[in-house]
């Protein structure tokens, strides 16, 4: 009996070590191998109407485009990126990076309201891609319920959605060894 | 102002805006083409951020462009920042080289000679044999057939496995044939370096994708210099004292009818016509408009002309028989409806091989004709000697022009 305990215990335990395992080596893409792109913007909390000016900082030797989604009601107002490598349509502005490791750009705030600002990136000489977090713009008072924009970004909503399936696993698997 | 003058003066005033707008455009478009290392870094960060542009803009919006593939950029993100390297070909057609080229089939072969790159190439057309007896390199290559009418074997070609493929702009296979049946991935580049006009520019941008400017430059150096002297004693000739010039054009394989001779009008036929007008003459036929350059021969006698320059689809390198130009000399000075044209008279008739004219070595073939119209203007000119310096400075050649070949005739 004491041996089919320690059996038991022993698979269940290996079932539940696996299942992190795996949540920890698929999120890796986005948090390790320094290619994250981060965002930065200033002021952190900005007047109605006014400009922000939005940092975008690269890992070395970042070789690629850096797509940036601006939300609905926000204007994007210019960038010291070179001309020759910035393109907008809509409220998207691509930016192509050759080893430059900052961009950055201005967007005029609307008279009242908030917005995500969204971005992916696409390291064209390492073949990987990924987004950049999302970043709350708001003016003062704005109601940050209804703001414009993607909250988070899809690769943060599918490694939740598997987050919450391996944690969903790893409960049940407890259940049934407790039993 | 009185208003019924309001509107056609805006509109004149708008006119003046446009035209003064319109003017860049107008001019001879200028192409920049790198040639010196920080040109080239420079060009390629250029070209890199703008395919990153275009590939973001089809992959994040959708949009239905011409962009590179994930490959080709990683490729060329592994070369930069030598690479990418683009040039807009003679077609028109926008290149873009992502890595070096070393496996090039070059059913135009000329001009890799001169920028020293045979070592580049695998195949070449069966045609670029007979400047085996120059450039010795090309019997090593890959014979993929071809050359004048006849179609090269595409599984030759394939069988090379290129990564380019140099051509003519119209000479040799069109686009179903070439561009149409390539791996992707794999240029088709098509220069000529045959026109006169354009041979520095092609040279300049092949030896931009072959990494060779330094080659390119030692030409254009060459072209420049030569072509500098002799535009400096053309110079001196009045516009009253310049020699009528009638072009013929291959005539004697081109017709059977004794009564009819081939020419070329402005810019007809590659624009022949420019050997006349290049040489410091005036072309007899530059008005004409017939699109297959015929003239009747009593057309010819009116025009009196002082000297009659043929151009023949004969002569080359590995051939010492001059009949291939003296047939077409011969037939003009004894033809009985010339008889009292003053270029017969005198005996002032030029037959020029097309293998000496279409070509890198055009200077030495315009000096020959500059001299044959305005010999006390070149005395001290050689002609041969350019030509034989182009062999020696570009191909490395101890061919000696003045013992073999068939270039020109009578001298």
């Amino acid at each position: 009996m004491c041996r089919n305990f320690c059996m038991v215990f022993y698979r269940r335990t290996f079932a539940l070590i696996s299942c992190f395992t795996c949540l920890i080596i698929l999120m890796c893409p986005v948090t390790a191998d320094g290619q994250q792109i981060t965002r930065v913007v200033s002021p952190e909390s900005p007047a109605s109407g006014g400009l922000v000016t939005v940092t975008l900082t690269m890992p070395p030797s970042f070789f690629g485009g850096v797509i940036e989604i601006i939300p609905e009601g926000f204007i994007f107002e210019g960038t010291s990126h070179p001309s020759d490598a910035v393109k907008k349509a809509g409220q998207t502005v691509i930016f192509a990076v050759t080893g430059e490791d900052e961009i950055n750009y201005t967007i005029r705030m609307p008279d009242s309201g908030c917005g995500y600002l969204n971005g992916n990136w696409e390291n064209l000489g390492e073949k990987t891609s990924g987004t950049i977090p999302t970043t709350l713009l708001s003016t003062p008072g704005a109601d940050t319920s209804k703001c414009t924009g993607v909250k988070q970004s899809p690769g943060f909503l599918l490694y939740t959605a598997i987050f919450a399936v391996c944690l969903a696993a790893g409960c049940a698997i407890m259940r049934r060894w407790r039993r | 102002m009185n208003t019924k003058y309001r509107v056609p003066i805006l509109a004149f005033l708008c006119c003046i805006i446009f035209c003064m707008l319109a003017c860049p455009m107008c001019a001879a478009p200028y192409e920049d083409i790198p040639q010196t290392t920080e040109e080239i870094h420079a060009a390629s960060q250029e070209i890199l951020r703008s395919e990153i542009l275009q590939y973001c803009s089809a992959n994040y919006l959708k949009e239905d462009i011409n962009h590179l593939s994930a490959d080709q950029l990683a490729e060329a993100i592994n070369y930069y920042p030598e690479y990418p390297r683009q040039i807009t070909d003679s077609t028109g057609t926008v290149v873009t080289i992502v890595k070096p080229l070393k496996r090039i089939v070059a059913y135009n072969f000329h001009a890799m000679g001169a920028l020293d790159a045979e070592d580049l190439v695998v195949g070449v057309a069966n045609s670029a044999l007979q400047d085996g007896c120059v450039v010795s390199a090309i019997y090593d290559k890959v014979n993929i057939g071809g050359g004048g009418p006849y179609e090269p074997d595409f599984e030759l070609i394939l069988s090379c496995k290129p990564d380019a493929l140099l051509t003519y702009t119209e000479l040799g296979p069109g686009k179903d044939f070439f561009e149409d049946r390539m791996p992707a991935g794999v240029p088709v580049i098509r220069l000529d370096c045959i026109r006169p006009w354009s041979l520095v520019t092609e040279m300049n941008k092949l030896g931009y994708l072959v990494e060779r400017t330094e080659r390119s430059t030692a030409y254009e150096e060459w072209h420049t210099r030569w072509m500098d002297e002799i535009d400096r004693r053309l110079a001196t000739i009045p516009d009253d004292k310049k020699m009528r010039v009638f072009v013929d054009i291959w005539s004697t394989s081109f017709t059977d009818r004794s009564n009819e001779r081939r020419t070329a009008g402005g810019g007809q036929w590659y624009s022949y016509g420019i050997y006349a007008t290049d040489g410091g003459g005036i072309n007899v036929a530059e008005d004409l408009t017939n699109p297959q350059g015929t003239v009747d021969i009593e057309w010819l006698a009116q025009q009196d002309p002082d000297v009659i320059l043929g151009v023949s689809y004969t002569g080359s390198y590995d051939s010492d028989d001059m009949s291939e130009l003296s047939t077409q000399h011969d037939e003009l000075l004894s033809h009985p409806a010339l008889q009292e044209v003053p270029a017969v008279k005198n005996k002032r008739i030029y037959i020029l091989s097309y293998r000496y004219t279409n070509g890198l070595t055009y200077p030495a073939a315009r000096a020959r004709v500059a001299k044959w119209l305005y010999p006390w203007l070149f005395a001290d000119i050689d002609p041969s000697a350019i030509h034989q310096e182009y062999l020696t400075q570009f191909l490395g050649s101890s061919y000696d022009v003045t013992e073999h070949g068939v270039f020109s005739y009578p001298d």
